[in-house]
């Protein structure tokens, strides 16, 4: 008989809280910077962060932090790194400003698998405004789609990331931001 | 037979709100004033508001001691480990150090340490919890600089939580306080 103790030992397992500044994304390798609020860059552009898990992840909550201007619509997801949805928000008015804004998914009752998957995030306008932090560079992982209506694909298009923001935009096993 | 698994690094004998095991790399990433080396000091935010903050515990290890980063003491300080009730959402206390009164006693670096019993906890996600029953003593801290973004830290708070209460029901954090505090492990002499 073999008995096996292996908890997992990396450092990316067990995080309730996943954004592209924790350690599950380029966080992980990039001092960036605080966030700041911005307009989004462009109606209907998404913008695709990569994370991995490492251990199973219950997809519950997704937020948003939004900036001084509340404004539309947005959408966020979760997609595996082939590009398929997993969860989505779905198309959202936009409410609050500087403050996240959590839209509770677990009726989806989506468990991630250790393994790679993009965030994303929509909005359908060009005044309101998230926080982010802009690097302005495409190296970080960030891809892109511009969509000609809301909300998120069933399967995304992924194009060369222009923006180079990363956004704050959180992805929780909790109930609340 | 029994295999042990090879931790992927070397585990540090104090971990910490700067480590990676817990909030360090978000606060790394950004840049965030009041990094480890040169904490911020700040008054705690509300009376008897606990603040708690999400650390991976990877291995079989034992605390022994618990600390964090005072300025100037008043009052009394309650330090608690607690773990996820997979609920996402609710904690249960694993052990607390109980009502403290907040000292540099003997601490040129402000550090203040208390013993407490030896606890090995189940590797996983723990989160550590700090509270103060006043708001004139300081804590030192980093600053995230607006509070429209703690969400990304994976922090939580309680209201009324002094002394720390064995049950928790986790809410966003409203303050701009990532307190400096953290965990010994496996040896006595922080």
């Amino acid at each position: 008989m073999m008995g096996i103790i292996s908890p997992p030992t990396d450092l990316l397992a067990w995080r309730e809280v996943i954004s592209p500044f924790s350690i599950n994304s380029y966080g992980a390798g990039a001092i960036l910077g605080a966030p700041a609020s911005a307009a989004w860059p462009q109606v209907h552009r998404v913008i695709y962060w990569p994370f991995r898990v490492t251990t199973p992840f219950p997809v519950n909550t997704l937020f948003l932090i939004n900036g001084a201007v509340a404004n539309g619509n947005f959408d966020l997801a979760v997609f595996h790194f082939q590009g398929r949805r997993l969860v989505a928000t779905g198309t959202t008015a936009q409410a609050g400003i500087n403050q996240a804004q959590a839209i509770n998914v677990a009726a989806a009752n989506v468990i991630l698998s250790p393994g790679d998957y993009y965030g994303a995030c929509v909005l359908d306008n060009v005044a309101g405004t998230i926080f982010r932090y802009a690097f302005g560079l495409r190296i970080a992982g960030n891809m892109q789609e511009v969509l000609g209506v809301m909300p998120l694909p069933a399967q995304a298009a992924f194009a060369a990331d222009a923006t180079g923001w990363a956004i704050a935009m959180g992805i929780s096993s909790r109930s609340f931001a | 037979m029994i295999q042990v698994a090879t931790p992927t690094i070397m585990p540090h004998p104090v971990l910490s709100t700067y480590s990676l095991e817990s909030i360090g790399t978000v606060i790394s990433s950004m840049n965030l004033a009041g990094q480890l080396g040169n904490p911020q000091l700040a008054a705690w935010p509300v009376v008897n508001l606990a603040i708690f903050i999400p650390i991976v515990i990877k291995e079989y290890r034992t605390i022994t001691k618990v600390w964090w980063r005072n300025g100037a003491v008043n009052g009394n300080v309650d330090f608690g480990l607690y773990r996820p009730n997979g609920d996402g959402l609710n904690l249960t206390r694993l052990f607390s150090t109980g009502s403290v009164a907040q000292s540099n006693a003997g601490a040129a670096d402000n550090v203040q340490v208390v013993d407490v019993a030896d606890y090995s906890p189940i590797p996983g996600l723990h989160y550590m919890g700090l509270v103060l029953d006043n708001n004139v003593g300081q804590i030192r801290k980093a600053i995230a600089g607006s509070t429209a973004f703690l969400a990304l830290f994976g922090m939580g708070q309680m209201a009324a939580a002094f002394p720390l209460p064995p049950a928790v029901a986790l809410a966003t954090l409203a303050s701009d306080m990532i307190p400096e505090i953290g965990l010994l492990f496996d040896r006595t002499v922080l």
